[in-house]
């Protein structure tokens, strides 16, 4: 069992090596986050399938998709500046801030409205016309639906 | 060949699922609750009935052990669903079309967001305030930014 886990700790850490090495010398400034995480699902489910298959081995298979999973998971909120990071982050180093200075802080690192909406277009998630484009809504639906079934409101943000 | 735990530890998703939607449908007052507190304790709880279901079955330590991690691992990824919907603002944007919220109420409102995290950050007691000074404790929430800006200078050095 331990070995498993350190050959499907081994190949993950492959893995990330190697998305460095892509983000550093392929991405580029417009590539939009669906696209990257068509290629992280590439790389951390894909590789890892492949090569438990080689092992005919579903237990080394289900665990890397597993791990490969939180870290797909995670991606969006750290590549997307998640303003509740920023605050730990900023309040941390700075030893403390005014709840003004830590604003006017947030203001200049993040575009809380601008940025999404900038974003949401050129992911191709929303259209020029101010509406969803399919995949958009088909998202919106997804979410809107889960929480329906929750029973909870639409989150705060 | 798939043994049990792993079994066990792939059915920890759907348990979190239920568990999360009996939580609220059968406590409706548990939507005042903070929710991404209520999400991991149900994952942790899931975590328990895996172990638990394992220890039963009578599998051995390390087979305890690997149902208990991938329910974690899964009910991780799980959490970050959760929590895309509670706090992604593109995921709020695009509910907030298709659920026909007029615009005043989509909550996209940046004065609004900061407003709403303060608050849940005061909640959780993550965040004091002292001398008219904001002040962040220590703990996991402050490793895992330092962690989340080293990662973002590694993919995103510019």
């Amino acid at each position: 069992m331990w070995q498993l886990y350190a050959e499907t700790l081994l190949i993950f850490l492959a893995c990330l090596i190697i998305q460095v090495i892509l983000w550093r010398l392929l991405r580029r400034p417009d590539d939009v986050v669906p696209y990257q995480i068509v290629i992280l699902f590439l790389l951390f489910w894909l590789i890892p399938v492949i090569y438990s298959l080689a092992f005919l081995s579903w237990d080394r298979m289900i665990l890397s998709l597993a791990l490969g999973s939180t870290y797909i998971m995670s991606f969006p909120a750290a590549s997307a500046k998640s303003p509740t990071v920023m605050i730990f982050y900023i309040l941390h180093r700075s030893g403390g801030l005014t709840p003004k200075e830590l604003e006017s802080r947030l203001a200049t690192e993040l575009d809380l409205k601008g940025d999404r909406m900038k974003d949401l277009q050129a992911d191709g998630l929303y259209t020029g016309s101010g509406k969803p484009s399919l995949a958009g809504q088909i998202l919106g639906y997804t979410f809107w639906t889960y929480r329906r079934i929750l029973g909870i409101p639409l989150g705060e943000g | 060949m798939i043994s049990p735990s792993t079994i066990l530890g792939l059915g920890a998703p759907f348990t979190v699922l239920c568990l999360h939607i009996l939580v609220y449908r059968i406590f409706p007052a548990l939507k005042n609750f903070p929710r991404q507190k209520l999400a991991v304790i149900v994952i942790l709880v899931t975590t328990v009935i895996t172990i638990g279901q394992a220890t039963y079955l009578g599998m051995p330590l390390d087979q305890i052990i690997h149902a208990g991690l991938l329910s974690l691992m899964l009910g991780y990824s799980y959490f970050h669903f959760f929590n895309m919907s509670e706090t992604a603002r593109r995921i709020r944007i695009l509910v907030a079309y298709v659920a026909k919220i007029p615009h005043k109420d989509s909550g996209y409102d940046a004065g609004k967001i900061y407003g709403n995290r303060m608050v849940r950050l005061r909640e959780h007691n993550m965040i004091y305030e002292t001398d008219g000074k904001l002040m962040v404790r220590n703990g996991p929430m402050v490793w895992a930014s330092y962690l989340i800006m080293f990662w973002r200078k590694l993919f995103y050095p510019s």
